[in-house]
């Protein structure tokens, strides 16, 4: 798998957030959150529903003006320069964003297009993206007939059609079987290795435990404590719990929440 | 009040709660101010009985309402013209019934009986149409009946008959539709015939009063004069006057009818719709190839928008049926002018530059409507390195691409002979199709295309101004095509209207995020 080569912004954290504020109706949703990705790093944010995780990624994806705080990705501030940002980014909702009466391949087309790939590298790269996620067989076919699965893969494939340097995933494994899932973690994993920065949300803490770099437990909007499990065992002082333990203590421990 | 679960009055109350709440929920979101719908349904309803109902019924005093050759031709031709655009209404409704998953896979997957299940959503069709007409009689209706005719009181009666017999003979329709070409073609079958019957009444009006004589024209004086002496009208034609002034004999035969029409169609159609709900689930959701499979990269994002918005133009037939629908009202308007006039060669020219002018503006308002504000993946577009602006102009290349396209053969016709109202056909349609592409940007209103399909929106304020905008450019040309001077007036009127549309792209983004 090709990737960003990891001295292409050499130099810029690939997103740096400080003081991010979202608030709607004068309620705040994310509350002075500062974070820092690091280079080629797999970072799993997580929370419980409505602790803010989808509102920040949206907000660094461009799709919510911020209330409050900036946004940095690779050193560009992405409230003053949106486009060159955007161009580094690739995001991925939980909802698969696709158009029912294109096929997919039209689909990666207009994606390719619209980050400007050369034909000479979006081509191949279409194609290897497709076999990888098995929807190679079905590229001629309108995406309205895919399962939902498969329009998750699709969505994935338009998010690495562009090779971006930072991914935004928003539940990336909801809808996929087994097997599937499995490669896409192993195609997230080697994206990593190849310089990208990942930052992903899930609901399944067996995938944050398994491939993230970092971890970040985030609830009413703060961040409550971020680093490697080791790191998170040894603040919350639980000695060899599990993710599952460590978050469930997290954040329902009125301290740091 | 609670029903029996799984009673049929249960699944109808389910339906209608759903129903409502999504409608209410949907009305709510496009007010600003937030008034309960209900509220100005009744207000609008006082305010016109205040000043037509009352009045009338006053009026007529205790003069006793009789069925008289006029009175039934009169109120027979209103509920028939009701009767019809409560099929138009229900129509793409009664083919939705199977198509529709929603909670069509929880219920049909539950012990009770599909037939029921069938029969509760046919009635909950029947319901909205009966509700909206019932609405919309009782400003005449209310006031006659509190002022000395109770009996007129079982028009409401016949309005839920009519309702039931609309629903009934849509489902029979739509079921014949699925038995002669699948449920692929089905659903597009449906829509291009709901709104062709909701124009035919129309259309067949126009084309009565261009080729009967002028003294023969139906509703003109002559006609009623000769309808008010004749004493022979069939029995036929006197039976829903006679159930709405509420004869007990014909009431019977019209509500007999409508519940034999239901039950009989709500079983026919019960006993198959669990096997044709399958049949269209499996048509939504079967493979659908569309090309080899081939990939052409390299395209710039300008092309390959425009080439994304012609793909999904051309893919969807429901929705290209609704654009194409437009021109097919506006040709019978087109014809009659056309044959009312004599001197036919001296005003073809303008005829046709006007009217090519008025289709561009309507053809590109609609096409804009669709490529600008039916968007699937608005937030991919918005997450994408391309400013908002270059898909606009994208968009409003192809909602203006089209109409060139279907217009420019007429033109080139015309200037064989007529170079010079060509030329003022070329600048009033450009005008026409850019004016009403424009208002449609200024005025969109996001949403999911799949949601388009459903709901059919349109925007009324935006539909109103392009209309407008096209109508006088219209004029403009076909009165500088004959060489008046008076074409200024309309002019300015074109040019006005689309800026009263006027957005800044500040207030198109806080529309579309508000939306999002």
């Amino acid at each position: 798998m090709d990737g960003p080569s990891a001295d292409r912004f050499a130099g810029a954290p690939p997103l740096v957030l400080r003081g991010l504020t979202k608030a709607f109706h004068r309620h705040p949703v994310v509350d002075q959150l500062d974070l820092t990705i690091r280079p080629g790093e797999l970072y799993a944010l997580l929370g419980p529903n409505g602790a803010g995780k989808t509102t920040t990624m949206r907000m660094v994806a461009g799709l919510l003006a911020p209330s409050d705080g900036s946004i940095e990705v690779f050193g560009i501030d992405v409230l003053a320069e949106p486009q060159r940002a955007k161009q580094l980014v690739a995001w991925l909702p939980d909802e698969p964003l696709l158009y029912d009466k294109l096929t997919v391949l039209e689909y990666l087309e207009f994606v390719a297009a619209l980050w400007s790939v050369p034909p000479e590298v979006a081509e191949p790269r279409a194609e290897k993206l497709l076999k990888g996620l098995e929807l190679w067989d079905h590229r001629g076919d309108r995406c309205e007939t895919y399962s939902r699965g498969m329009k998750q893969k699709a969505c994935l494939a338009g998010a690495l059609i562009h090779d971006p340097a930072l991914m935004l995933l928003d539940e990336p494994l909801t809808g996929l079987d087994a097997g599937i899932a499995r490669r896409v973690k192993d195609m997230l994993q080697e994206r990593a290795r190849a310089g990208c920065s990942i930052i992903l949300t899930t609901h399944i803490l067996e995938v944050a435990e398994r491939l993230a770099d970092r971890i970040g437990i985030i609830a009413n909007g703060k961040l409550l404590a971020e680093g490697t499990l080791a790191e998170l065992r040894i603040l919350s002082g639980a000695g060899q719990a599990s993710l599952e333990d460590l978050f469930l203590q997290l954040v329902s421990d009125p301290a740091t929440a | 009040m609670v029903f029996r679960p799984g009673s049929i009055r249960w699944f109808l109350a389910h339906d209608l709660r759903v129903t409502w709440r999504t409608w209410f929920q949907r009305k709510r979101r496009k007010r600003r101010i937030s008034i309960p719908a209900p509220l100005i349904a009744i207000t609008v309803v006082l305010a016109v009985t205040l000043a037509l109902g009352v009045p009338l019924a006053i009026a007529i005093g205790e003069t006793a309402i009789v069925a008289t050759p006029i009175v039934a031709v009169l109120i027979g031709g209103a509920f028939f013209v009701i009767f019809t655009l409560m099929m138009s209404q229900t129509f793409v409704t009664a083919v939705d019934v199977f198509y529709e998953r929603g909670d069509l896979d929880l219920l049909l997957s539950s012990p009770i009986s599909p037939t029921r299940i069938l029969v509760a959503r046919a009635a909950a069709m029947a319901v909205n149409p009966a509700l909206l007409f019932g609405g919309m009689i009782t400003p005449v209706v209310l006031p006659l009946a509190i002022l000395g005719h109770p009996h007129i009181l079982a028009a409401y009666v016949v309005i839920v008959a009519l309702a039931l017999s609309a629903t009934a003979v849509d489902l029979a329709i739509a079921i014949g539709l699925f038995s002669a070409i699948g449920p692929r073609g089905t659903r597009t079958a449906a829509q291009i015939l709901a709104a062709i019957v909701g124009a035919a009444l129309v259309i067949v009006a126009i084309f009565l009063r261009s080729f009967e004589g002028a003294e023969d024209n139906v509703f003109s004086a002559a006609w009623l004069n000769d309808l008010a002496q004749n004493d022979n009208l069939p029995a036929l034609v006197s039976v829903p006057a006679e159930a709405v002034l509420g004869s007990p004999g014909p009431l019977a035969i019209i509500v007999v009818f409508a519940l034999s029409a239901f039950a009989a169609v709500g079983l026919w159609v019960g006993r198959r719709f669990s096997r044709d709900a399958a049949a269209a689930n499996r048509a939504d959701t079967a493979r659908r190839r569309t090309g080899r499979g081939d990939a052409r990269f390299g395209a710039s994002s300008l092309r390959a928008t425009i080439s994304k918005e012609l793909r999904l133009l051309l893919r969807d037939p429901g929705l290209i049926s609704q654009v194409v629908l437009r021109v097919v009202y506006v040709i019978p308007v087109a014809a009659v002018v056309l044959m009312d006039r004599d001197d036919t060669a001296t005003i073809m020219p303008f005829l046709v530059a006007g009217a090519a002018t008025l289709l561009a503006g309507q053809l590109a308002g609609s096409i804009a409507w669709i490529t600008l504000s039916a968007e699937d993946a608005p937030e991919f577009l918005a997450t994408s390195p391309v400013p908002i602006r270059a898909f606009w102009r994208a968009k409003l290349a192809v909602a203006t691409g089209v109409p060139a396209l279907l217009i420019a053969p007429v033109l080139v016709v015309l200037a064989l002979t007529e170079p010079r109202a060509a030329m003022i056909g070329l600048v009033g349609s450009a005008a026409s199709a850019g004016s009403a592409a424009l208002i449609n940007l200024w005025l969109q209103k996001p949403s999911r295309r799949t949601e388009y399909r459903r709901a059919m929106q349109s925007n009324f304020g935006a539909t109103v101004l392009e209309l407008a905008t096209s109508v006088s450019f219209a004029a403009t040309a076909g009165l500088a095509t004959a060489g008046l001077v008076h074409a200024w007036i309309p002019l300015v009127v074109a040019v006005t209207v689309p800026a009263l549309a006027y957005r800044s792209e500040g207030a198109i983004r806080e529309r579309m995020t508000a939306a999002a």
